[in-house]
């Protein structure tokens, strides 16, 4: 099995939220985005959104510093998931996440994070402009290739043109 | 428990800070929905007689809907209520952004506020709970620095903030409410009753849950109906890309963008056309809470002498207003513009049409730019940039436009008040009516004044073919701009609709009422997943005629007549100079007749327009409720 991941284009995000919104209703059975286990981080200002959303760390500090030892990876997902329901709310894995996926249950009080849904994320499935991809660990790196090769090649486009006395 | 509703509405009285919660009654919220319907109610039972707009005494009502907050394709709308200063009449204003789900997070469906203030206040909403706050620091401020100043006095980015800027301070009659720097409540001077109450901003945070009656099936309708408009919706790609400055494309080719006041309908696309605003200037697309469609852009201006603007739209009645409406085809300028708009908090269509009338008065010779101190020549930039800052600060003859086109040109000179295009008072949008037939019904019969976002037929914009016209409401000729046929009973028909859609707290643009896929039945559907209630097409419209009934009840009471609801004297005599229209105008005589067969199927009184009391007792409309 090749793990898969949520992978997350900031340049696509319009921060309309709607995968808080997924999230909360799948995994809560109601509409909650402070408890969405990804959240879209917003800068009006500048008209900037960044989604945040679990990794799934290979070698996760959030697993490493459970003092309850919680933390299980899916045989099936490859996502890592909390047994929730025995968590003390002690918050070390909040503190560890390097990205500040994991977070408080708010009604509950217990730690949370994305468990990929088992295997559909239903962020994914309601993004409206593919920000959110569903993609095997071992091609994030060919999709952020692609990435900047659609921003090199723009800009070889406008030195073509430029070259050819178009600009 | 409660479902899609959160159940709770606050009564907030600033003269004496007496804040209490009560329930929202459950026979409102069926008969009603909620946002623009249960404020329509509320304004309706509270509104006492002879009450002036900006009297502490009229109510200024927010709310959202059931819908508001949910997986809904585009459930962040808000709608703020009351006794309009600009109108007299119905006052009501929709917008989207983030602040109206958040205020739902917060617990609360409804906030009515009354009285005033002994000193600039604003509202802290978290969780419940309401605080009445010292605004002394931010009164002054422009939109944009009163919501950075109040995130960071609570150290909190995300907090939500709709506030009013220095044109709302100053009861300018078309002033708007701005959330999150560029949302606006723009319409029917809502900014100045709640500068007239003191009240600068309302700051909300929430973190209480939101609950519907059937999750699984309700997210299952909810990505049914955001693959309908991903997928289906022909017009998808375009408002996508481009927002409603797409329209601006069908606008030129059909003939029916108001360059120049009225005065031509000739469009420099490549000045001022969605295609140069693309290429030149949108960043990124920004969608408002829970929306697919993302009609909004984040854009800045890399060069010229706007260089290092920024903001986000932009949207079509802004551009239009402020932009080809006073003869500005300079698009960096015009998006520049906006921006001023946004930080006074100023109504972008309003705005536009006051200084875009006194360059028509001073081209046909009935005032003297030259008196005025002005140089009032069409598409002068400067000219227009300086009327803005006067009219938010009424400053010079911005003291006189302040009050809307309307009483500012009849005390400019009483003779060109025909030259007004206006209904009831409220300024026509950048939408020529004499090219498109239908539009001139809905404009005549908006409950609020001349309005596009009630019964304007806009399948004609875009001359939607016959079929997909029949398809979508029963009637092939919606979309056809040059009949009046049809268009008595598909205005009924958008009237009923688009005041459901605003009363269930989803976004018009993502409705049937611009034939995007979402109509009646499937918002029955959204409605009946959502709050357990069931919802069928006919309830749909039978809700949004109660609405629209008791908005005329309201209006009527306040002395609206049928000679009210026609259009300008300019859209009658004066045909389209221009364009691909020339020659258009409005026909009294077919206008007239449709007015009558509107009555009729709207149930009201043809000799005066006030709804027929068999009418008000078929749809269960009660007469003013007492409220204590």
């Amino acid at each position: 099995m090749v793990e898969k991941i949520i992978y997350a284009d900031p340049e696509k995000c319009t921060g309309c939220r709607i995968c808080e919104m997924a999230c909360t209703l799948e995994q809560d059975g109601f509409f909650a985005p402070y408890n969405s286990r990804i959240s879209i981080v917003k800068e009006e200002e500048q008209g900037i959104n960044i989604p945040i959303v679990c990794q799934q760390c290979t070698d996760a500090p959030c697993a490493e510093v459970c003092p309850l030892n919680l933390y299980d990876r899916n045989p099936e997902t490859g996502a890592l998931e909390i047994r929730d329901e025995a968590c003390i709310g002690c918050k070390a894995c909040i503190l560890a996440c390097p990205y500040g996926a994991n977070l408080t249950h708010v009604e509950s009080k217990v730690s949370i994070k994305c468990d990929l849904c088992g295997g559909d994320p239903t962020c994914v499935e309601f993004c409206p402009t593919d920000a959110l991809q569903y993609v095997r660990v071992d091609e994030v790196d060919k999709l952020l290739k692609r990435s900047m090769f659609n921003k090199m090649s723009n800009a070889l486009k406008e030195m073509r043109k430029i070259k050819r006395g178009e600009k | 428990m409660t479902f899609g509703w959160k159940g709770k509405y606050a009564e907030i009285d600033l003269s004496t800070n007496n804040i209490s919660v009560k329930n929202l009654p459950k026979k409102l919220r069926k008969k009603y929905l909620g946002s623009r319907g249960i404020n329509s109610k509320f304004l309706y039972d509270r509104l006492e007689e002879g009450i002036d707009a900006l009297d502490p005494e009229n109510p200024l009502i927010f709310g959202v809907g059931p819908l508001t907050g949910t997986l809904t394709p585009g459930s962040g709308r808000w709608t703020v209520t009351a006794k309009s200063p600009l109108t007299g009449i119905l006052g009501d204003s929709n917008a989207g952004g983030h602040w109206g789900p958040e205020l739902k997070f917060a617990g609360f469906d409804h906030l009515i506020i009354t009285g005033k203030a002994d000193k600039p206040v604003y509202l802290l909403i978290e969780d419940g709970k309401i605080e009445v706050k010292d605004a002394k620091e931010l009164w002054g401020k422009d939109t944009w620095e009163c919501t950075e100043a109040i995130k960071e006095e609570y150290n909190d980015p995300d907090m939500k903030v709709a506030c009013i800027g220095p044109a709302g301070e100053n009861l300018i009659k078309f002033s708007c409410i701005i959330s999150e720097r560029t949302r606006a409540a723009g319409r029917t001077g809502m900014g100045a009753v709640m500068g007239s109450k003191n009240l600068k901003a309302i700051a909300v945070k929430g973190r209480l849950p939101l609950e519907v009656a059937e999750p699984d099936e309700f997210k299952n309708t909810a990505l049914k109906m955001h693959k309908l408009l991903r997928e289906e919706w022909p017009a998808y790609d375009g408002i996508a890309s481009q927002g409603t400055m797409s329209l601006f494309t069908p606008g030129a080719a059909i003939g029916w963008v108001t360059v120049n006041y009225f005065n031509s309908t000739e469009l420099d696309l490549d000045k001022i056309g969605p295609e140069k605003f693309e290429e030149e200037f949108k960043k990124q697309d920004l969608g408002c809470f829970g929306c697919p469609v993302h009609c909004g852009h984040y854009y800045s201006i890399d060069e010229g002498d706007y260089k290092g603007e920024s903001g986000e739209g932009p949207e079509y009645e802004t551009m239009a207003a402020i932009g080809p409406k006073c003869g500005v085809m300079e698009m960096d300028a015009t998006l520049y513009m906006t921006n001023l708009l946004n930080r006074y908090g100023l109504d972008s269509i309003d705005t536009g049409n006051a200084i875009a009338v006194l360059m028509d008065l001073n081209e046909k010779g009935y005032i003297d730019d030259e008196e005025l101190g002005l140089d009032l020549s069409w598409g002068n930039v400067d000219t227009v940039i300086d009327l803005i800052k006067k009219i938010a600060y009424k400053k010079g003859i911005g003291k006189t436009l302040a009050k809307g086109s309307y009483e500012a040109v009849k005390e400019l000179n009483e003779d060109a008040k025909d030259e007004v295009w206006q209904i009831k008072g409220m300024d026509n949008i950048s939408v020529d009516m004499r090219a498109l037939k239908g539009a001139s019904l809905g404009y005549s019969t908006s409950t609020r004044g001349l309005d596009h976002l009630r019964g304007m037929c806009v399948p004609e914009e875009v001359a939607l073919e016959p079929e997909a016209s029949n398809a979508l409401y029963g009637f092939e000729n919606m979309g056809n701009p040059d009949v009046y046929e049809e268009k008595a009973e598909g205005t009924v028909w958008l009237e009923k609709f688009t005041a459901a859609v605003g009363a269930s707290g989803m976004c018009l643009f993502n409705s049937a009422w611009i034939a995007a896929p979402i109509g009646p039945n499937e918002l029955a559907e959204l409605l009946t997943k959502a709050t357990g209630i069931e919802f069928t097409e006919e309830d749909i419209f039978t809700i949004g005629e109660r609405i629209y009934n008791l908005e005329r009840l309201l209006i009527t009471d306040l002395g609206v007549r049928r000679e009210d609801d026609y259009p300008p004297k300019r859209a009658l005599e004066e045909p389209i100079p221009d364009g691909p229209r020339k020659g258009e105008k409005i026909d009294y005589d077919k206008y007239d007749e449709m007015l009558t067969k509107y009555y009729n199927i709207m149930g009201w009184d043809p000799e005066t327009g006030i709804p027929l009391e068999i009418t008000l007792n078929k749809l269960d409309i009660q007469p003013k409720e007492s409220v204590n």
